[in-house]
């Protein structure tokens, strides 16, 4: 590694845009940050304060929301007869959505062994996460990557005929090119635009949990089928 | 840092609030406040009541896996202190088992574990056994008295009467009910017209207003390809063919033998089971307007074999000669016409489906025909409806209300289904029913009572199935022959409409058994059903008597004692008669005294002394329904109103 | 007040509270020394990681939630067979005849919901803030085992109530199972103690969600507290990245501010 490299300063204009950064960064190494010390205040009573009331709201929330709404039961377990639909509990009714679309191996094993190893991986990708923003540096060839890439990704779910997926991909590959057909300058766009790869991925992974997990509480009905909620009621 | 002191402290104060409301709220549950009432509403009675605890209390029957907490707030239940005492203290009006053993939930459902009114009596969905309105209570008797006739349950017994009557085991899976009679429809191309058989199909009830055949409501095209499908089948049961109809009966019948068949039908007694026109007896089918119905040639022959014809019938197979046959078959056939039915059948152009064959079997399996009627060559298909033997635990989402709008409780589906077979799903097979009001509440209430469930046995009653004895020899082919079982009781086996014939050998003397097929007169005048001449033959009068005097009999009846009526104990028996029991209150004797029993007349001849003797001493020994009063006679008494009865009652003088 | 300082300067109060009133700082920091609950915080925190916005205390609810979640099953514990027909009835009990029993089945449900829910969006916020990076990478990963574990107590405590709710929605589960290759039918029995759900499956179910799991959960909870102390306390995110008057500073703290960075460049032109 030479390290004689000079440490250069970016520089430029706008100070908001790019914030001025001394930085010396090994490739293949990710960044570590320390902040300056911060103005601190004591643990006790300021801490410990905030740590009772939010516990104290908390229990409120909870106790509440207890007395009003009552833990469902409904009749004792019997293996003769399964309600139909038979729902997972609704953390697992994206998994159950998925087990529509997909052969069991992918949708029961595959696909939440590679949600958890991905989770696990995020923070050893040896990559800098900020060090650009999306459209930054040659366009034209990140946009044509960027295109391919989410095609290719998505041909298993058009495939497979997994609609929510597909959708929520178009949904979050257009807001990530938004910033190339509105180049606005207002603070919706430039926000939207500054957005690494990365939380591009989360917000889809977000996004995908999301929308199925409410497909699977509220729109789907007996044999899976897709029911709406307010015309045949939740199942 | 701003400072959080303040809003602590205010929300401190909420959040031990918030705490308390569930421990207030406990201290307000209606199994504090009944008992509480309770005990302010005995302080106004006359008696002295001890006070009760503010607790749960509960009766627990581990063997029927129960657990009721009714007797929380029913506090009154077994003290007649509470009879007009507001709910839910009021006292349960008759209680046929005890509440300490059997709990309360095994005959009125509900939620015995619920401790709050709406939980306890409602349906919800962890609980799909809400308590029973008060009609089908009744049907929690039949889950372990599996007798056919329970005390005090006259909804269910009528209605398993009726689930029998109705056939309904000839579709569904009914436990403890099997397919009943089914009508064969060998033969029936011989037996009646393409036009009647239309009509019948269209709707049964429009052609005969009591049959309990349902309107499966077809379609023109179904009823055409289906009657035509039957026409074909002309061979009885035996593949045989039917007799020739004699010449006679060919042509115009002579009057003389209408006569003679109008008093054979008469001496018969034909409308002992028979109506016509309504009226007569209820045993058999209607009669009148047969002849529209079945032809000539096939009352001809019925009257000849009716079990030929129709295998398992109950008619008896008279003894009339060839001639009498001809004359009650001119008199039926002559006689019992429809007039109303309009001369001209339109009869439109119809096409007669070249697979007409085909469809019309199709027909006939998809509304499972097979399931009352027989059809050689057709064998049943086996229950094709939804199995109802579990009916009382039928999981509630597995019952389909559709678009009908009522309440969705199983009560209420039950009574809509009965009343409107297809109103629920569009491809429901069912067939429509005449079910008037009562019988709809009648059949749920039998409906409700069919459960796979195991119940302990020392809590059921089994139905006594006693091993059945045929009567063999001659005299068992005498009573197939004039299907005596189709009311007398033999060997507890048979119907109930006449006298259980078991021991009537120690009951009845030979001789006037004889002189009774001869000429059968009424012993009770007052009942519809009368014993039918069956023109026996001779050798038959002589073969009966003998094997009923020899056979039917019981030692116990027939006691060793001599029977001397001297005058003394006539006397004496007659004063017992009219002063000490008032016999005379129930029994007919010289013209004189009650219709509750039969008369007495002429006993003389008919009973032996030995049945009478031991009849008077314990009456409802023999027959247990019987509303005789038992006086506990002593053997002198008895002997003396033996006496009086046989010998010096009926020497018809005052 | 004359009491309240007479009781807690009294002996017995001394030996309980051995720090006396927080009125000094020194006192204060006492507080959290000197006490086994409060010791995992450091005497003094940041003052941008108190504020809202910078972490929702997001990981606080997920521990509040637990805390509930530990007492309320504790005392379902009491009430509860884990054996077929009296799992369901026990229910029933605690609806109709343990005081305060509805409410508590209420809480210990709504809780488990609340903290499923609330466990993920503590890992979104960690993740976007970029909380994650070094020197904790291995705290992220322990906070992805906290969340599958969190999922797996909700999901075994699913069954116990032993109702068609519970059972049909443990068998959908089980059954996904299966379609693991190879150890699939391996991996059920082993953890339904047969092939069906039964009263093995359903005792198996209330080990791993009364013992089993709440003690991985809770060392994990340990490990992932302590790590945050060791890797220098919470981080609140890049957002003060724009705007703090200090910028970061990679590697070692330089404690270049951008004024000064201006103020060289300004100086250059």
């Amino acid at each position: 590694m030479d390290n004689n490299k000079k440490i250069s300063i970016e520089v430029s204009d706008d100070l908001r845009d790019t914030p001025i950064r001394v930085a010396y960064v090994k490739s293949h190494s990710s960044i570590a940050v320390e902040r300056q010390r911060d103005e601190e205040v004591m643990t006790f009573p300021h801490l410990i304060i905030r740590e009772a009331l939010l516990f104290q709201l908390l229990l409120i929330v909870m106790v509440i929301w207890s007395l009003f709404i009552d833990a469902p039961l409904e009749g004792i377990a019997n293996p003769e007869f399964s309600p139909n639909p038979s729902k997972a509990p609704w953390y697992f009714l994206g998994l159950q959505e998925l087990l529509h679309f997909f052969p069991p191996i992918v949708a029961g094993v595959l696909l939440p062994a590679l949600v958890i190893i991905a989770l696990i991986v995020i923070p050893y990708f040896s990559i800098n996460w900020d060090r650009s923003s999306m459209w930054e540096g040659n366009i034209r060839k990140k946009f044509f990557r960027l295109s391919i890439c989410v095609v290719l990704f998505n041909i298993p779910f058009v495939i497979y005929k997994a609609a929510p997926l597909y959708v929520c991909s178009i949904i979050i590959y257009s807001f990530m090119i938004l910033p190339l057909v509105f180049r606005g300058k207002n603070g919706f766009m430039r926000r939207i635009s500054r957005l690494g790869l990365a939380d591009w991925i989360m917000s889809w992974f977000l996004l995908v949990t999301t929308v199925l997990i409410l497909i699977g509480v509220f729109f789907r009905g007996p044999e899976w089928r897709w029911i709406w909620p307010w015309i045949d009621g939740i199942y | 840092m701003r400072d959080l002191t303040k809003p602590f402290g205010i929300i401190s104060v909420l959040f031990f609030i918030i705490m308390a409301i569930s421990p207030v709220k406990e201290h307000y549950r209606e199994w504090r406040i009944y008992p509480r009432e309770y005990n302010e509403y005995i302080k106004d009675l006359p008696q002295r009541i001890t006070p009760v605890q503010e607790t749960v209390k509960q009766v627990w029957v581990p063997e029927l896996d129960v657990v009721d907490r009714c007797t929380t707030c029913h506090l009154g239940l077994t003290n007649a202190a509470f009879r007009d005492a507001p709910q839910p203290f009021k006292s349960h009006p008759e209680m046929y088992h005890q509440p300490e053993r059997f709990g309360c939930t095994p005959c009125h459902q509900g939620q015995g574990l619920a401790t709050n009114v709406e939980s306890s009596f409602g349906f919800s969905k962890d609980w799909e056994y809400p308590m029973f309105s008060s009609p089908f209570v009744e049907s929690s008797c039949g889950t372990c008295h599996n007798e056919d006739s329970v005390s005090h349950a006259p909804l269910l017994n009528r209605g398993k009467e009726l689930l029998a009557e109705y056939n309904c085991a000839g579709c569904h899976n009914i436990t403890g009910i099997d397919r009943g009679f089914i009508p064969s429809l060998d033969g029936i191309g011989n037996k009646v017209s393409k036009e009647w058989l239309k009509r019948w199909l269209t709707n049964p009830s429009s052609v005969s207003q009591n049959t309990v055949m349902p309107d499966f409501l077809l379609s023109e095209e179904e009823v055409e390809l289906l009657s035509d499908f039957l026409m074909t089948f002309t061979e009885t049961t035996d593949g045989s063919e039917l007799d020739p109809l004699p010449e006679v009966l060919k042509s115009e019948i002579p009057e003389s033998l209408f006569d003679e068949g109008e008093t054979l039908f008469r001496n018969a007694r034909c409308i002992s089971c028979h109506s016509i026109n309504s009226k007569g007896g209820t045993i058999a089918v209607e009669l009148g307007t047969v002849a529209s119905k079945a032809s000539k040639h096939w009352i001809y022959n019925f009257i000849k074999n009716p079990s030929k014809l129709q295998p398992g019938i109950t008619m008896p197979q008279y003894g009339f000669s060839e001639e009498e046959i001809q004359a009650v078959t001119a008199y039926i056939s002559e006689e019992f016409i429809d007039w109303d039915l309009s001369e001209e059948e339109e009869s439109t152009e119809y096409q007669t489906d070249p697979n007409f064959f085909e469809k019309g079997l199709k027909i006939y399996r998809t509304y499972n025909c097979g399931g009352c009627h027989s059809l050689s060559g057709y064998p049943v298909v086996e229950n094709f409806g939804p199995d109802l033997s579990d009916l009382r635990n039928k999981p509630h989402y597995q019952l389909e209300f559709g678009q009908k709008d009522i309440p969705h409780t199983k009560e209420q589906y039950i009574i809509g289904k009965l009343k409107d077979p297809r109103g629920f799903l569009e491809n429901s097979l069912m067939p429509q029913f005449q079910f008037d009001e009562t019988e709809v509440l009648t059949i749920t209430t039998a409906l409700f009572s069919l459960q796979n469930k195991e119940i302990p046995a020392k809590y059921t009653v089994k139905k006594e199935v006693v091993p059945s004895i045929e009567v063999q020899g001659e005299f068992g082919k005498i009573v197939e022959k004039y299907q005596c079982l189709t009311c007398h009781v033999i060997f507890d086996k048979g119907g109930t409409v006449a006298p259980d014939l078991t021991k009537s050998g120690s009951k009845l003397q030979g001789k006037w058994i004889k002189e009774y097929f001869k000429l059968p007169y009424t012993v009770r005048p007052i009942l519809t059903e009368r014993m039918p001449n069956l023109f026996m033959s001779n050798e038959e009068i002589e073969i009966a008597p003998n094997f009923i005097t020899g056979v039917f009999r019981d030692d116990e009846l027939e006691p060793e004692i001599e029977f001397l009526f001297s005058d003394e104990l006539i006397t004496k028996g007659k004063d017992l008669y009219n002063n000490t029991y008032g016999c005379q209150s129930c029994h007919q004797l010289q013209g004189q005294g009650g219709y509750v029993g039969p008369p007495l007349d002429d006993l003389s001849k008919r009973l032996k002394p030995g049945w009478v003797f031991k009849r008077l001493k314990d009456p409802q020994k023999y027959d247990p329904d019987i509303p005789e009063p038992n006086f506990n006679l002593t053997d002198e008494e008895a002997l003396a109103l033996t006496a009086f009865i046989l010998g010096q009652g009926n020497k018809n003088e005052k | 007040m004359k009491y309240y300082d007479k009781i807690m300067k009294g002996r017995i109060a001394r030996s309980i509270f051995r720090t006396g009133l927080p009125t000094s700082n020194y006192r204060k920091s006492l507080v959290i020394l000197n006490n086994l609950f409060l010791h995992i915080h450091p005497v003094k925190v940041k003052k941008s990681t108190l504020k809202f916005t910078s972490t929702f205390y997001l990981g606080a609810l997920s521990f509040g939630l637990f805390i509930i979640l530990v007492v309320t099953g504790i005392y379902l514990m009491f009430y509860y067979h884990p054996s077929v027909p009296l799992a369901y009835r026990d229910m029933k009990d605690l609806e109709f005849a343990v005081s305060n029993g509805k409410l508590l089945r209420n809480l210990h449900r709504w809780s488990a919901h609340a903290m499923v829910l609330i466990v993920f969006l503590h890992m979104l916020r960690v993740f976007f803030h970029r909380a994650f990076r070094p020197p904790k990478e291995f705290n992220w990963v322990i906070g992805v085992f906290l969340f599958v574990s969190t999922l797996l107590l909700s999901y075994t405590g699913y069954l116990l109530p032993w109702d068609q709710l519970a059972y049909w929605a443990v068998s959908v589960g089980t059954n996904m199972m299966k379609a693991t290759p190879i150890i699939g039918d391996d991996i059920r029995f082993l953890l339904l103690g047969g092939n069906v759900i039964g009263e093995n499956a359903l005792l198996r179910f209330y080990v791993l969600h009364c013992v089993i799991l709440p003690l991985v959960i809770t060392m994990l909870i340990g490990v992932h507290f302590w790590r945050i102390r060791k890797d220098g306390g919470l981080s609140s995110g890049s957002k003060q990245v724009a705007d703090g008057k200090r910028d970061m500073i990679l590697g070692k703290n330089l404690g270049v501010s951008t004024e000064e960075v201006l103020n060289d460049r300004d100086a250059e032109k």
